[in-house]
């Protein structure tokens, strides 16, 4: 059992919520873990916790949904506002009021929270979806300098080996990922290529896509005001102890997944052609060459992708 | 500053070509020299071309301006600061001589992607970023010598300190050719620019 001590260090740092999205420093996650590994009934609590919590984002995610409609309902532009309500709210209320606003909203009919969360697999639903980007002979596009990559291609596909029962479970928790709106999933023929992009800012891409069917361009705007929308974590592996960051996006144009990004603030590696399955722990992304597994919940374990069973 | 539309053009000339065995720059190609070569294709749309080199004894034969590195460390960085300080130029494209094939069709689209907020703009390949091919304001000096004040001499941190305008191969290729961004260090490399050069000019 955690004692009183501990049960008040997870309440005032907001440890679990932070956990749950990757924010906990490298010594409240060593703290954390070890509370984790020597108490099962808290590991209990704890992945019961954490659903709810996902399940107050998946709320915030289907708002995103109603935006993302009417974004791209308007033909002037592509400007995607990504919200900030999700995290506003865990950042105002208790966890216990978090708790108690999620069962309410959970008991009081919320079937596709529900079907979400307790009925399906833990990939997302438009993980399986492939990208209809016109792909160049090599399909990821990873920096030069490859002692100071983050993601490293997996050819030989082979298992990473799991340390501990409890990051086994953790890996079974569920998805935080966004999901794009039903009308978004529609077939659709059209395909898109990057043409050009700059991140003029932390949380904000631009990019000129071209309609390589209809041979036009469109300046496309990304803004992820909250990165924490998209999972975003800290690391401090890949190349400053300060502010190393990863990040991982995928470009959502009109019903397709353009391409998935993953910027660790130093590079932004690019995967073409891929699918994206994501989960509260990990981002899987499969490329025509390759499989990645991103790792997004342990500093330790942001080196690099992992290799995929 | 001169003339902010039209770049000026400056050509980096370092490096050991260790692999190459020789200055690579003044290997044959054609009836030039690959060096000419470089000043030749570069004259067609910039202002003026300047040669960034610490060995100017070995390039009498040009007329063109030779400025040495400002400082001693070997690295793209100190190329590229040399050459921006000692341009006339607002606007200035990059170029590294171990890409014999370059076009210089590509600096309009260049210059079109520069504007108030962004003052780089690099492509991209499918290896990464080619900083030696790029067009760069001169106002970045100030941030490529803070750089060097705090001893970080990596060219690609500083498209995380200033907005850079990323460009993929692709566009470029569709603008130029395909073999546009042909890397050369090797005589294997060197062999295959030339057999590459004599088809993409039967083509053209």
């Amino acid at each position: 059992m955690l004692t009183v001590e501990e049960r008040k260090w997870i309440e005032e740092n907001d440890i679990l919520d932070r956990y749950v999205f990757g924010r906990l420093t490298e010594e409240e996650a060593a703290r954390f873990q070890f509370l984790l590994d020597r108490d099962p009934s808290f590991l209990e609590e704890m992945e019961f916790n954490t659903a709810i919590i996902a399940a107050i984002r998946q709320k915030g995610r289907l708002d995103m949904k109603q935006r993302l409609q009417e974004a791209l309902k308007d033909e002037s532009g592509m400007e995607l506002h990504v919200s900030q309500h999700t995290s506003e709210t865990r950042r105002t209320l208790p966890l216990i009021l978090k708790i108690a606003a999620a069962l309410i909203a959970l008991v009081g009919g919320s079937v596709i929270t529900y079907q979400l969360f307790f009925n399906k697999p833990v990939e997302v639903p438009l993980a399986e979806k492939e990208i209809n980007v016109k792909s160049t002979p090599e399909q990821t596009d990873t920096p030069k300098e490859e002692k100071k990559q983050p993601i490293v291609p997996d050819q030989s596909k082979k298992v990473a080996a799991k340390k501990s029962t409890s990051k086994q479970k953790s890996e079974e928790k569920p998805m935080i990922a966004a999901t794009p709106p039903e009308n978004l999933m529609q077939k659709h023929n059209q395909k898109f290529r990057v043409e050009s992009y700059m991140m003029p800012k932390p949380n904000e891409v631009k990019a000129t896509l071209v309609n390589t069917d209809l041979k036009t361009e469109q300046e496309t705007i990304i803004l992820f005001k909250n990165p924490t929308d998209l999972v975003a974590v800290n690391i401090k592996e890949t190349h400053s102890e300060d502010n190393g960051k990863l990040l991982w996006f995928f470009v959502l144009y009109d019903n397709q997944i353009l391409n998935v990004y993953v910027d660790n603030s130093k590079y932004l590696a690019l995967f073409k052609n891929a699918k994206l399955t994501a989960s509260a722990s990990s981002l899987h992304i499969e490329t025509k060459d390759a499989s990645y597994v991103v790792d997004l919940k342990s500093a330790d374990k942001f080196r690099k992708a992992v290799i995929k069973p | 500053m001169k003339n902010i539309k039209k770049p000026g053009g400056i050509i980096l000339l370092g490096g050991k070509s260790k692999r190459m065995g020789t200055d690579k720059y003044l290997l044959p190609f054609f009836n030039l020299t690959l060096v000419e070569r470089l000043i030749a294709e570069l004259e067609k749309t910039v202002q003026e071309v300047i040669l960034i080199t610490n060995e100017p004894q070995k390039l009498n034969f040009l007329p063109h301006k030779k400025y040495p590195d400002h400082y001693a460390i070997p690295c793209a960085l100190t190329g590229l600061h040399a050459g921006l300080k000692n341009s006339n130029y607002e606007l200035n494209f990059v170029l590294a001589c171990d890409l014999p094939l370059f076009d210089s069709r590509m600096i309009p689209y260049f210059v079109e992607q520069i504007n108030e907020s962004v003052s780089i703009a690099v492509p991209k390949t499918a290896k990464g970023f080619e900083p030696l091919c790029g067009l760069y304001s001169r106002n970045n000096l100030v941030e490529i010598e803070k750089m060097f004040v705090e001893e970080n001499y990596a060219i690609h941190d500083l498209f995380d300190r200033i907005p850079a305008k990323v460009i993929m191969a692709e566009k470029i290729e569709a603008i130029t050719h395909p073999y546009v961004f042909f890397n050369m260090n090797t005589p294997a490399e060197y062999e295959e620019a030339q057999k590459l050069y004599a088809a993409l000019n039967k083509k053209s």
